[in-house]
């Protein structure tokens, strides 16, 4: 999917800014956000079968999510982090996208 | 209601109550809704930027969609070999004082092989998010019993979503999963 996807053009364009430059090489981080309505056992199911964490972890992010609103899940380049974001959303957790350090 | 699991991974859910089946039954009809808000649900923003996000739906979004249609017709057929098991009270149905009654089956069971287990258990949440939303159910309607809503239909949705929860807990349950607090991450497991 990421090869001809969203930052398959970033990849290509020519980067003369180096502001630009630093920016591609922040990493993204994969957020889920609450939702009323999913299980929170499936969220820490969901976390250990597509991140692999162990349970302890699975649950601590799980809480997180429950307790403040949303967590940053997983930190790491772009093509991974969108690979994740849908493996979520295909279990139908809300999960986004953002870049490190981006307001 | 209960689940009885093989060495396969093979699941039976068993003594499923006739508000159990008929909200399984109308699982298909949940997930395949062109209600807007609903599908906006399924396939929820992933980018905030709006030239990322567009890219996003061309083809990350495309991709779910053809696996969630894959997954409801993996539903559909296992629905398909529900089956009615044990007897419960006889009901009139007659109609212009005919006394015509029938049986009622008490309960219903369902087999899910394993390979199909991970569909079901994002379909049922898939599930119980498109109810939550067609009804306008509130966050706050969740913590509160089916039944004290002041409204059939919301409490009739409120009782199916529950029941798709319950099922999710089920199925991981019999797949060994148990929600442990005490857990710390410097657990051993």
């Amino acid at each position: 999917m990421s090869r001809t996807g969203p930052h398959a053009s970033i990849e290509t364009d020519e980067q003369t800014d180096t502001s630009n430059e630093t920016s591609l090489a922040r990493p993204w981080n994969v957020i889920v956000h609450d939702d009323p309505v999913t299980p929170m056992a499936y969220v820490v199911q969901v976390f250990m079968q597509v991140f692999r964490y162990q349970q302890p972890k699975a649950q601590r992010l799980m809480l997180e999510v429950h307790n403040t609103g949303r967590s940053v899940v997983w930190t790491g380049e772009r093509e991974t982090a969108e690979v994740y974001v849908q493996k979520l959303h295909a279990r139908h957790l809300l999960a986004t996208l953002e870049q490190v350090g981006v307001d | 209601m209960r689940i009885e699991r093989d060495v396969e991974g093979n699941m039976q859910i068993r003594g499923l109550t006739l508000i159990c089946a008929d909200t399984l039954h109308r699982l298909p009809e949940y997930l395949e809704s062109d209600d807007p808000a609903v599908r906006a649900r399924l396939l929820p923003q992933a980018y905030e930027d709006e030239e990322d996000e567009e890219q996003w739906r061309k083809y990350g979004a495309s991709e779910l969609e053809h696996l969630f249609l894959s997954r409801v017709e993996i539903v559909r057929k296992d629905l398909a070999g529900m089956q009615a098991e044990g007897r419960g009270p006889s009901v009139s149905i007659g109609r212009d004082g005919d006394d015509e009654a029938r049986i009622v089956h008490a309960t219903y069971r369902l087999s899910i092989p394993a390979r199909h287990k991970a569909a079901w258990l994002s379909a049922l949440n898939g599930g119980s998010h498109s109810i939550f939303i067609r009804h306008g159910l509130a966050p706050e309607d969740m913590s509160r019993e089916p039944g004290t809503l002041g409204d059939e239909e919301k409490d009739t949705a409120l009782l199916r979503v529950h029941v798709l929860g319950f099922l999710v807990h089920l199925l991981l349950e019999a797949d060994g999963y148990r929600y442990d607090p005490e857990l710390t991450e410097e657990d051993p497991l």
